[in-house]
């Protein structure tokens, strides 16, 4: 963590302390840095009392990083698998079917969409916390929700059941 | 100010360093106003956005394939030899490269989370994610692309 006042923030208006501004958009700026903390301690690492600490990160923020670590692995593999190593026109059903024979790529393929929905589900929720509290943003988040669900309980039931 | 990389899934990669406004402080007289009116309303770099978009709307359009493989196997073979034809290949090229991009340009997003030093070296990293980005994804597109451009010269 970094114990050095951000210079970013030095010597705007609004501060009180030379290089350390206490405006709305400062504390925001800090906010936005989430796990990094600038400007939370002094060189010493005692905390200045005019920083706000950084805010805890919503649980959606650490899954979607998370998450998105295990797809960064997944992903690759199926890109190579659909898309390079085969011929995207030449896929039948009968190409899938011999694929998913084996338990593994079975299981494979699903992680990889369930993760990728809920990777995409945690993404669009981080979005929407930072709009204002309203209606709109309230029906916008349910109804991702629904959708997003709704493909990886359709996502389960097809690679359970396919034969 | 440079934007904030600890952002959210989309990476905000709305106001990317190297811009001609990003190297100037906001009270520099020389800075374009009108860009200051603009900014809130007309992001100039929603690349990041766009490819989770694209990559989001890819895996629903995959699981509905496999909803249609499941239900009728027919109109997934047919589906997938229309993925054959060339504009659909050259579609999927423009998918894969917004999936690599997501891919890459999250790495580097969650890196910095974790390793705050890395913020110094925020310009290099994003050369790093350009030119990784371009090493994967025109091998892969010649790979996509090459099935169907084939068939030209054995004609």
């Amino acid at each position: 963590m970094s114990g050095r006042a951000d210079p970013e923030l030095a010597d705007e208006p609004g501060s009180d302390v030379p290089g350390v501004d206490t405006t709305d958009r400062a504390r925001d700026d800090v906010a936005e840095r989430g796990t990094r903390g600038v400007g939370a301690t002094d060189d010493l690492g005692a905390e200045r009392p005019d920083t706000p600490p950084p805010p805890a990160q919503p649980w959606a923020w650490h899954a979607v990083r998370v998450s998105g670590l295990f797809l960064a692995v997944l992903i690759v593999g199926h890109v190579m698998a659909n898309f390079v190593l085969n011929d995207v026109g030449q896929t039948t059903a009968v190409t899938v079917s011999n694929h998913w024979r084996d338990a593994t790529w079975r299981a494979l393929e699903w992680v990889t969409l369930v993760l990728a929905l809920a990777h995409g589900g945690f993404g669009i929720d981080t979005v929407l916390r930072r709009r204002p509290v309203g209606t709109s943003t309230t029906i916008t988040r349910v109804a991702s929700a629904v959708v997003i669900g709704g493909l990886a309980v359709a996502a389960t039931v097809v690679v359970l059941t396919y034969r | 100010m440079p934007h904030s990389s600890v952002d959210d899934a989309t990476h905000e990669d709305e106001r990317g360093p190297g811009g001609p406004d990003d190297a100037k402080a906001p009270d520099d007289p020389s800075r374009d106003a009108a860009a200051d009116v603009d900014e809130p309303a007309r992001p100039r770099r929603p690349w990041g956005r766009i490819a989770s978009i694209v990559s989001l709307v890819y895996v629903a359009w995959y699981v509905i394939g496999l909803v249609v493989l499941q239900r009728d196997p027919g109109l997934f073979n047919a589906m997938n030899r229309f993925y054959g034809s060339i504009g659909a290949r050259v579609v999927l090229c423009g998918v894969l490269l917004a999936l690599l991009f997501h891919l890459l340009d999250g790495l580097r997003v969650t890196a910095q989370d974790a390793l705050p030093r890395l913020a110094a070296h925020e310009l290099g990293l994003r050369a790093t994610v350009r030119f990784v980005l371009l090493a994967a994804w025109i091998p892969a597109a010649v790979a996509v692309l090459w099935p169907a451009i084939r068939t030209w010269f054995s004609r």
